[in-house]
């Protein structure tokens, strides 16, 4: 990471456990919380990302690495003979596989990809959630979720009857 | 997937440590039925202060299991295989009679074998969907319900209920934006039911093998801004009527229509229409003789006469051909192939700053006929799906007849099999060609 050609500014991540990540700031501007903090020049040496720990970061920007060559080129792309739906392809393979960790690495992701506000990443991140939520039965969702039914019989009822559509 | 192997001690409760404007961002990505079931899961998740949801998108899909999927799409894909099949001996031009493909007969069979199944999913699904939908929307008045902005039934059959249906979701709800997709079937509606109701606030309405006659003429049409007709919808009615009937609308789309549909001529002075699509409707022909303030004309499907009349402020035309020529009637003598190039300018072109033109399929060839010389202020020209093997004179005609260019993009695709399908050479002649126009001024 250190020999980068010149011309292109580097930034600083540190993260609260101490570690330090030199990425370009074309990467760290996918994140627009970052953005925001490079364009109020909040940011002059090194920006510390609290509540994030090394190991979700470096994954953090490991994702952001891979995307941001596509998002800034795409309109030079267009003009090219490389076809941008096998790219696009390629990203889709690369995510299903980025994604493809435990639960409580995935639910860190969410809260970065939320704190750092990385739309491509919190959709990637939450779409397990939300596909696990939209394909099983309550109690599954529960046990995925690690809820506890804490309604009265009764009151589950009147949930029930009053929302009769969404659990036919 | 599996949620056992993962579900460790170290990650117990670990959703609950999730903020709530995490589950709530969760939850607004969900389709409204399930984000409302979430209100089972507990207290919490009941208690969440998520947007109010105004759009519902009730669809049989979901009733229908993964296996019937699964069988549908082996029969398209054994339709598909003799689709390819048929197209490959065309482009060689052997036509061989279909009984004889192998491809042929593997998509009958599996066609005979599969359907009683897949009816049987359907009717079984349907039965659950009625009972939802039912609950939805034929709901007792002292059920609390939020508004519906936005409603969308998609359904795989009718139903003794799909007239009330329509009846309380534009009448009793005040749904502004209606779509009603009936597959498998077709549904007449009278929309002059709604004529007595108060709450009817219908601006967006997409039907689909849904239709209504047009004459006489239910008041409910009349507030429309946008109107969609898809399959049996779009057969009925002419388009002359439905314009008059709906003078407010201000977008038509006319969408895979079976079968030919006769030519149509527009003239309604009154019309407030903006814009008019025309998807796989394969008309004869478009006479627009006057349609005062349409912006943009858009034709997908069958190559179609269009004539222009009165459109004084059309700019955007796009027209996207693909010839078929599913006869199967042997044309090599070339008289059918060739499509002259005046046909696209009928009539009294209107002053077009945009003009898309994609012609796909064997008999596109586009033959070289004087134009009219009325493109000043034409600014983009897009022609795609040029065949590699074609003149392209044709189109260093079109450009000499628009000076005021701006961009030109020719896509040439190749016909050939060693070449990728579907691979597009994009060649940008703004550079070079510029300065030709400008010598030819």
């Amino acid at each position: 990471m250190a020999t980068r050609e010149a011309g292109k500014k580097m930034i600083m991540l540190k993260s609260p456990d101490g570690m330090e990540f030199e990425v370009e700031e074309a990467v760290a501007m996918e994140s627009q919380t970052i953005r925001k903090m490079i364009e109020d020049d909040c940011a002059d040496t090194a920006i510390l990302i609290p509540n994030i720990n090394s190991k979700i970061l470096s994954r953090v920007i490991e994702y952001c690495n891979k995307h941001v060559p596509t998002t800034g080129a795409t309109g030079a792309a267009a003009s090219d003979t490389v076809a941008p739906a096998a790219l696009a392809e390629d990203l889709k393979i690369w995510d299903a596989e980025f994604i493809k960790v435990n639960r409580a690495t995935r639910f860190d992701l969410i809260q970065a990809a939320s704190y750092l506000n990385i739309k491509g990443l919190l959709d990637l991140t939450s779409q397990t959630t939300i596909d696990t939520i939209s394909d099983n039965s309550l109690e599954e969702i529960r046990s995925f979720l690690s809820t506890k039914n804490d309604y009265l019989p009764e009151e589950e009822q009147t949930i029930r009857r009053e929302n009769q559509w969404a659990f036919q | 997937m599996r949620l056992s192997e993962e579900h460790s001690s170290c990650c117990e409760d670990k959703i609950s440590s999730l903020p709530d404007e995490m589950l709530i961002l969760i939850i607004d990505k969900l389709d409204a039925r399930t984000a409302i079931s979430t209100t089972i899961l507990s207290r919490r998740w009941r208690d969440l202060p998520t947007y109010p949801r105004t759009c519902y998108d009730l669809t049989v899909d979901d009733a229908l299991p993964p296996r019937y999927h699964r069988l549908k799409q082996i029969v398209m894909e054994a339709k598909a295989g003799y689709e390819a099949e048929k197209n490959a001996l065309k482009s060689d031009d052997s036509y061989a009679s279909r009984d004889q493909l192998y491809s042929f007969k593997d998509w009958k069979w599996k066609v005979r074998l599969l359907t009683p199944i897949l009816q049987r999913y359907e009717r079984l699904a349907m039965r659950r969907y009625v009972k939802r939908v039912n609950a939805f929307l034929l709901a007792p008045n002292n059920v609390q319900q939020q508004s519906i902005q936005k409603l969308r039934l998609q359904a795989c059959g009718t139903s003794n209920f799909t007239d009330q249906w329509i009846t309380e979701a534009i009448g009793r709800w005040g749904v502004e934006d209606l779509e009603l997709v009936i597959d498998n079937s077709c549904w007449r509606y009278d929309f002059r039911l709604l004529d007595g109701c108060k709450n009817v606030r219908l601006k967006r309405l997409v039907l689909s093998n849904c239709y209504h006659r047009f004459a006489p003429n239910p008041l409910t049409f009349q507030r429309l801004t946008s109107l969609t007709l898809c399959k049996e919808s779009s057969r009925m009615p002419r388009v002359d009527d439905i314009l008059r009937n709906c003078v407010q609308l201000v977008n038509l789309r006319l969408k895979d229509s079976s079968g030919c549909q006769p030519a149509f001529h527009i003239f309604v002075p009154n019309s407030k229409l903006k814009s008019l699509q025309l998807d796989n409707y394969n008309t004869v022909g478009v006479y627009l003789g006057l349609v005062p303030y349409l912006e943009t004309f858009a034709c997908r499907g069958q190559p179609t006469i269009l004539h222009y009349g009165l459109v004084p402020r059309l700019r955007h035309v796009s027209l996207n051909f693909l010839q078929t020529g599913d006869d199967g009637k042997n044309d090599s003598s070339g008289s059918n192939r060739t499509y002259r190039l005046s046909k696209f300018f009928l009539g009294w072109p209107p002053p077009l700053e945009y003009l898309v033109l994609q012609l796909r399929g064997r008999q596109m060839w586009i033959e070289l006929t004087a134009i009219p010389d009325q493109f000043n202020h034409l600014k983009k020209l897009f022609i795609a799906n040029v065949q590699m093997n074609w003149d392209t004179f044709w189109i260093l005609h079109l450009l000499a007849a628009a000076p005021a260019l701006e961009s030109l993009h020719v896509h040439v695709r190749s016909s050939y099999n060693f070449v990728k399908r579907g691979t597009l050479f994009l060649v940008g002649f703004e550079r070079f060609l510029k300065p030709r126009i400008l010598n030819a001024v």
